[in-house]
């Protein structure tokens, strides 16, 4: 893994089309300003982990559908 | 077309009917071909059923009717990727998840919704960068609940 250190306002390059900037620095947290082109996605990674966690906890929806069907009076 | 499923039994579909999610649904990148069956006797809910894995059902919901503010705004990226020109093909879905068997529990993932072209029956699972959703907003309960990424 490539570790470099940045200053506030100093940029990263990568691939020659995705710029990363240090915006900001305050206490532990660091604001990121990111110009990537449209079809790049950046995502937090633990939204990503979460919606997988998510998504694997769905599955387990009980199989009795007669107990599902109490949804029937709980519409809002 | 045949399926043997772990929650409906034998069921008879047509490949028209297929909901296809080319890249998956994260954790699930392998399936690929759903069918959506309709929640019986609740129009809110809907099944999302996996064609190459019987066992393997989502249950859904239209996210406006619980959450009316609910609001996302679809990049070029998808729109291209499934194909949308118009608002009127867009569908969204929202996948719960019941925790034991509390059905009063349910709650519903409004950072990674599904979103379908009901033209050409394409969906992707797509993920807001936006602080206002998590993956756990309680779909009959007033009282709010933290999840990750909130």
């Amino acid at each position: 893994m490539l570790v470099l250190t940045r200053k506030i306002n100093e940029t990263l390059i990568i691939d020659n089309q995705i710029k990363i900037t240090v915006a900001a620095v305050e206490g532990d947290k660091v604001k990121l300003a990111i110009d990537a082109p449209k079809n790049i996605p950046v995502l937090r990674q633990e939204i990503f982990e979460a919606v997988k966690e998510a998504n694997e906890a769905a599955v387990n929806v009980m199989m009795d559908l007669e107990g599902l069907s109490q949804l029937k009076d709980l519409l809002p | 077309m045949q399926l043997d499923t772990s929650r409906f039994g034998q069921i008879q579909y047509g490949v028209e009917e297929l909901t296809v999610f080319r890249e998956g649904l994260l954790g699930f990148e392998h399936l690929k071909n759903f069918l959506l069956i309709p929640f019986e006797g609740n129009p809110a809910f809907f099944w999302l059923q996996s064609v190459e894995d019987g066992r393997i059902a989502f249950l859904i919901t239209d996210p406006f009717w619980f959450f009316p503010d609910y609001g996302l705004e679809i990049d070029e990226e998808l729109k291209g990727n499934l194909q949308i020109t118009e608002r009127k093909q867009v569908v969204v879905y929202t996948i719960c998840t019941v925790p034991g068997t509390n059905i009063k529990a349910m709650t519903a993932n409004l950072v990674g919704p599904l979103v379908i072209n009901v033209d050409n029956r394409q969906g992707a699972q797509y993920i807001l960068n936006d602080y206002k959703y998590h993956t756990k907003h309680n779909l009959f309960q007033e009282t709010p609940e933290t999840g990750v990424g909130s």
